[in-house]
């Protein structure tokens, strides 16, 4: 996987195709996988892609990269790509996404990562190299609803203690807002301190406020690479209320999140089809 | 004392216990308040023991909303007598770097000096992990010289030995104890590729080199090293206020941060991430050195290394940059 | 008995339907809960979901949205959009634990003041049989 990772980013450069690639690396020092940008082809040796290649490198596209910017994704990477296309911050031929075909990644280096027991979509749909066998993939394990289904069956009270306890040890470092590859607003809602919205120290209110916003910006955006969930220094499962949202989403909308860059996200739209059971309540059919 | 005290568990308990309020890091990491001696983990906790010193959100004054002028409430310093158990070196030395922030006159920071004077710090030595790197800043993992207490685990107690002369006095409270030989302190741990600490000047003189940009790459400035990081405290202050009633607050601030050095205006000096990173550096390995010879802004936890999100490593971020700096020196001369 | 508390419920309703439809059921001298408090928007596509996590977080019981119905919103289609974007602010609510209950959406034209009188009335008495503060209410400034 490693040599044909690097012929083929070494051929983009050849081609004229790309500027700068975005991937990952073995720190020759910690030994660790690191995210990397290499501008000259000969640095394509040091690139790798294996399970431990965990980070959502979609976060690193910014605009001071040079384009046209190849980048390594695996499937919930390249969705978010497609995202960022989607929402203008690229434009798709600043982008050369170089698709990997990955099987799962390891986080704790033992077994793979929950999010990748139910993927479905092992292969970035952005895709203009791939590398690797995209026949031999895994099948889910699971689904995103028998994940939230301990959720789902808990009484309203319940569900508040599971989160009221969930969000406890939150200590507002915004890690989670940081490594997400959706998370770009220009100022952070809570940054915004007229009005404040959202006070920034820790405190039952605020984490609670905190995360649902931060669920909230993310329903029908996030695409479940969980880099929140382990990006937290203080172990916040804040990803799993991600997925509860993704589930309405789906549900009401019909949408998957990043499959395709054209431009249509549910709420920038409305269907006249749209029913008024949505508003939902015991007042409402 | 040339030889160390073995004491009981039992007896330490009685007499921290009655020397007032006990603190100890529990399952999660986190430093809070105990009625007995918990189990320790090998190394530091999660959470740094500056939480106990510069807790994130504190409260300095308070008043309430309404017609006429305010009566403003200063909070007033906690001197309530307690200990701290399970404080490691590191965490310990780091205090010595926030003491040089609060308690330098004349703004001496009066909740810090309380906390300071009020909290008896018991040190318990170490079992140093992969990412321990106190050996870099020349001390080890039994080291005394900023804890009022040291304990050395055994079996069935401890060994301890005074760090300060209140550590000797509370020692000589404590029952029962018994002479006993002290081994020999351990050196600190250090990665295997580490040559030595940076020149501070060097690093400065270097502040426009590109390697900065390259090493920002990957660093998304997330802030995570530096809320976990013992020795920074770069905090802000802010009020919060709920039906009326306002508390100001000192709470902490994060120089990783996007928006840490932006100003009214818009004007941001460090807008772009690698100047945050740079930042980080030059102020623990250059600034904290050339300001106070003797110190370093850095004690080895290896927390930074630990729970970044990118697994990043800021000692191979010096070592590469001290290497390449090195390196076109020498192609120069 | 001292166990009933009274609700106080915020209203959210658009400008030119619903705040209308108010208005008439004030000008008919029609009887509506004192429990509402009302914010005028210009629309309920105006509707930014921190409004009403906010006024649950500032002690509200429950919180009503009210806008234009589809078809007749005075800016085409902002309810259109407010009907999702509502529809997902309920369901975190209902994720998060907040009592299904305490959250009403409607539309409500301006001549519907009758009908206004009758569903704040029935929303207050749905919350009131909740039997206590919505669990997402801060009780002080340090919470």
């Amino acid at each position: 996987m490693n040599q044909s990772l690097r012929e083929a980013v070494k051929r983009l450069f050849a081609e004229g195709k790309v500027k700068s690639v975005l991937g990952y690396r073995e720190h020759p020092l910690s030994k660790a996988v690191v995210a990397t940008l290499i501008t000259r082809p000969e640095d394509a040796d040091t690139f790798i892609f294996d399970d431990r290649c965990v980070q959502n490198l979609a976060r690193g596209l910014t605009r001071d990269l040079p384009l046209p910017v190849g980048i390594v994704v695996k499937g919930c990477d390249g969705r978010a790509v497609n995202m960022r296309i989607t929402e203008g911050d690229f434009g798709r031929e600043q982008i050369v996404a170089i698709a990997v075909a990955c099987p799962g990644v390891k986080a704790d280096g033992k077994n793979f990562d929950e999010r990748c027991q139910r993927c479905e979509m092992h292969v970035s749909p952005l895709a203009d190299v791939t590398v690797g066998d995209t026949s031999t993939l895994p099948k889910p394990e699971k689904t995103r609803a028998e994940t939230i289904a301990k959720i789902k069956a808990m009484t309203p009270a319940d569900r508040f203690a599971f989160w009221q306890k969930a969000f406890e040890p939150c200590t507002h470092c915004y890690a989670c807002r940081e490594v997400c590859p959706l998370c770009n607003c220009a100022v952070c809602v809570t940054d915004q301190n007229a009005p404040r919205w959202i006070e920034q120290t820790a405190k039952p209110s605020s984490n609670l406020m905190w995360h649902m916003i931060r669920a909230f910006h993310h329903a029908g955006r996030c695409v479940d690479c969980g880099e929140c969930q382990r990006a937290c220094p203080e172990g916040v499962p804040m990803h799993l209320l991600d997925l509860c949202l993704a589930e309405d989403v789906e549900e009401l909308f019909n949408f998957e999140t990043g499959v395709k860059q054209d431009g249509k996200w549910p709420f920038l739209l409305f269907n006249p089809e749209d029913p008024d059971s949505w508003l939902g309540g015991p007042h409402r059919g | 004392m040339a030889d160390g005290m073995k004491i009981s568990r039992e007896s330490l308990l009685a007499a921290l216990r009655k020397r007032g309020a006990l603190w100890a890091p529990n399952d999660a990491g986190h430093w809070t308040a105990v009625e007995a001696l918990p189990e320790l983990g090998p190394i530091r906790p999660r959470r740094p023991l500056k939480d106990l010193f510069v807790p994130p959100r504190r409260e300095i004054a308070r008043w309430k909303a309404g017609a006429g002028p305010a009566e403003i409430e200063p909070a007033q310093p906690d001197q309530t007598p307690g200990s701290v158990f399970g404080v490691r070196p590191c965490d310990a030395r780091a205090l010595l770097l926030l003491d040089r922030a609060f308690l330098q006159a004349p703004y001496v920071d009066p909740h810090y000096k309380a906390r300071r004077e009020s909290l008896l710090l018991i040190g318990v030595a170490c079992q140093p992990g992969s990412t321990c790197y106190c050996g870099v800043f020349g001390f080890g993992p039994d080291d005394k010289d900023a804890v009022d207490v040291m304990l050395a685990p055994q079996a069935d107690g401890f060994v301890a030995q005074a760090g300060s002369t209140r550590g000797m006095e509370f020692l000589a409270s404590v029952a029962g104890g018994a002479a006993v030989p002290l081994a020999a302190p351990r050196p600190g741990p250090r990665p295997e590729w580490w040559t030595g600490l940076p020149d501070p000047k060097a690093l400065y003189a270097n502040f426009d080199h590109p390697i900065w940009r390259e090493l920002g790459i990957s660093c998304m400035n997330c802030g995570v090293c530096t809320q976990y990081c013992p020795t920074c405290q770069c905090f802000t202050v802010d009020d919060e206020s709920f039906k009326g009633e306002i508390q100001r607050l000192r709470i902490v601030d994060n120089c990783q941060r996007s928006d840490f050095t932006r100003m009214a205006g818009g004007h941001n000096p460090r807008q772009v991430a690698a100047s945050r990173l740079r930042q980080r550096v030059l102020h623990k390995f250059s600034y904290v050195p050339t300001q106070s010879p003797g110190l370093v802004g850095c004690t080895g936890c290896g927390r930074c290394v630990d729970l970044c999100p990118l697994d990043r490593n800021l000692f191979a971020d010096v070592f590469e940059i001290m290497k390449r700096i090195n390196q076109e020196a020498e192609r120069v001369a | 008995m001292s166990d009933q508390f009274e609700p106080r419920i915020v209203g959210f309703l658009c400008n030119w339907c619903s705040y209308a439809g108010a208005d008439l059921a004030g000008t008919s001298r029609l009887k509506v809960a004192a429990n509402l408090r009302v914010v005028r928007v210009p629309c309920s596509g105006r509707i930014n979901p921190l409004f009403i996590f906010k006024a649950l977080e500032e002690g509200a019981d429950g919180v009503m949205v009210s806008g234009c119905h589809p078809g007749d919103c005075h800016y085409i289609s902002g309810n259109r959009y407010a009907k999702r974007k509502l529809a997902v602010i309920r369901r975190l609510l209902e994720w998060v634990g907040v009592e299904p209950e305490r959250i009403h959406f409607t539309w409500l034209s301006a001549s519907e003041g009758a009908r206004y009188a009758v569903e704040v009335g029935e929303f207050v008495d749905k919350v009131r049989s909740l039997g206590r503060r919505n669990p997402m209410a801060r009780q002080g400034v340090a919470s």
